[in-house]
């Protein structure tokens, strides 16, 4: 596993010129492409009133592991078969509210691997950004990969000031939990971020220093 | 989708398990008794105002890495004219951070042992029933399994289950069930309501007294 870094594009409106522009820039470079859907749904613990902490359940799944969930409370995820969002509810602790679609690519150039995708709110498919995630596989050391990953960034177009970076990352901690590593700690935070933005609940970098 | 287990329980002592009850398996399972060796954790809900939900996370401790399941299962469905008690299931395998996970979401550890024996499976009219023979254990540093830490001094706990996915289902295989524990008589798998050994626990009736009710009504 390589350093990843993560960013949300914020749009206005249904406005997706980004993630077109983005994808002519990628395309371009004729890399190896394959769909990247998933989805997280958000889940609030009914013990609120009990004890004024309302814990969020983010569960995230993916089109392409259709028997596999992650499901994340504060920094601890869970890899788990779908069943475990099934018995997630069916215990009445927790109560759904609201989910992200994420609808994009994801490419493998050289030593890039690059995922974008227009994050869509609820039913009713309101844009609320574009989620990019690009990771250098080669080096699994943050600051020799910095450069490199700046330097990728900026090349994929005239977006750098609405940019905001969600996390820089992600080599495995050696006391990681054991997830496949289909999952990294970044889609986690991506997609968390765009949730807790939609309620306009605030979000807090995790201390990125881009 | 809905998974309904019927199931039956017993007990047999010790030497009775292994020259009866283990030549009976024999001739019904489809292959050799597999051993287990399961440490489970019991995860009580500590949410207020709802009721008290009870999650059970396994761990096989023969496999290398250890495999990690979480169960839920509602409180048995208790119908006189069915000969089994039913309960609805979800089973699910997780990552090996279910702890730390549960307890988080707010559910408060409760107590945990050590399940071992052998599981059988049997197929009766196409539908798989699994039989698991066991002997249940303490657990003071997470691996005891002496005899002196047993729960179950002198005999093995006994049980017979099998799924049903619909209503219509369900009473072939609480019938086909019930068929199976015929043949193991005169070993006694009878419909045991844990409810009702909570109760006789406290009037310090033994377990052994209640199956023998069970029987007497069987």
């Amino acid at each position: 596993m390589g350093v990843k870094s993560v960013f949300h594009y914020r749009v206005v409106g249904t406005d997706t010129y980004a993630f077109t522009e983005m994808q002519k820039r990628i395309q371009q470079l004729k890399p190896e492409k394959a769909s990247y859907p998933m989805t997280c749904a958000l889940h609030l613990s009914v013990s609120k009133q009990a004890t004024n902490d309302t814990r969020e359940l983010f569960v995230l799944t993916f089109d392409d592991k259709p028997r596999k969930c992650f499901l994340m409370i504060k920094d601890c995820i869970v890899e788990a078969d779908r069943d475990m969002s099934v018995l997630m509810e069916r215990t009445k602790s927790y109560v759904p509210r609201q989910a992200v679609t994420i609808s994009g690519y994801q490419y493998r150039i050289g030593d890039f691997m690059v995922k974008i995708g227009v994050a869509l709110l609820g039913n009713a498919g309101n844009t609320r950004g574009v989620i990019v995630e690009i990771e250098y596989t080669p080096c699994h050391l943050i600051e020799m990969a910095r450069g490199i990953l700046e330097e990728f960034t900026s090349n994929l177009g005239p977006f750098e000031d609405n940019l905001t970076p969600i996390g820089l990352n992600f080599t495995e901690r050696a006391d990681a939990p054991s997830t496949s590593g289909v999952l990294s700690s970044t889609h986690v935070l991506s997609i968390r971020a765009t949730v807790q933005e939609s309620q306009r609940i605030g979000f807090h970098s995790n201390g990125t220093v881009w | 989708m809905n998974n309904y287990e019927c199931y039956l329980h017993g007990a047999v002592n010790d030497a009775q398990w292994k020259a009866f009850l283990m030549s009976k398996l024999k001739g019904l399972s489809t292959s050799y008794a597999v051993p287990f060796h399961y440490k489970e954790l019991v995860f009580k809900s500590a949410v207020q105002g709802i009721a008290q939900i009870e999650l059970r996370a396994r761990c096989d401790l023969s496999s290398e890495p250890h495999k990690w399941t979480v169960r839920s299962t509602s409180l048995p469905n208790v119908k006189p004219k069915m000969p089994v008690l039913v309960r609805s299931v979800i089973d699910a395998q997780v990552s090996d951070n279910i702890h730390t996970f549960l307890e988080l979401a707010g559910y408060k550890y409760d107590y945990e042992f050590v399940s071992e024996g052998t599981e059988s499976i049997a197929l009766i009219k196409d539908r798989r029933c699994v039989i698991t023979v066991s002997k249940i254990f303490r657990t003071f540093d997470g691996s005891g399994r002496n005899d002196e830490d047993s729960l179950t001094p002198g005999f093995s706990l006994v049980e017979l289950t099998t799924t049903a996915t619909t209503d219509e289902d369900l009473n072939h295989a609480a019938d086909e069930l019930n068929l199976i524990a015929e043949y193991f008589a005169p070993i006694s798998l009878v419909k045991i309501q844990h409810t009702q050994i909570k109760a006789s626990k406290a009037s310090a009736q033994p377990i052994k007294q209640t199956l023998a009710q069970g029987k007497k009504k069987g």
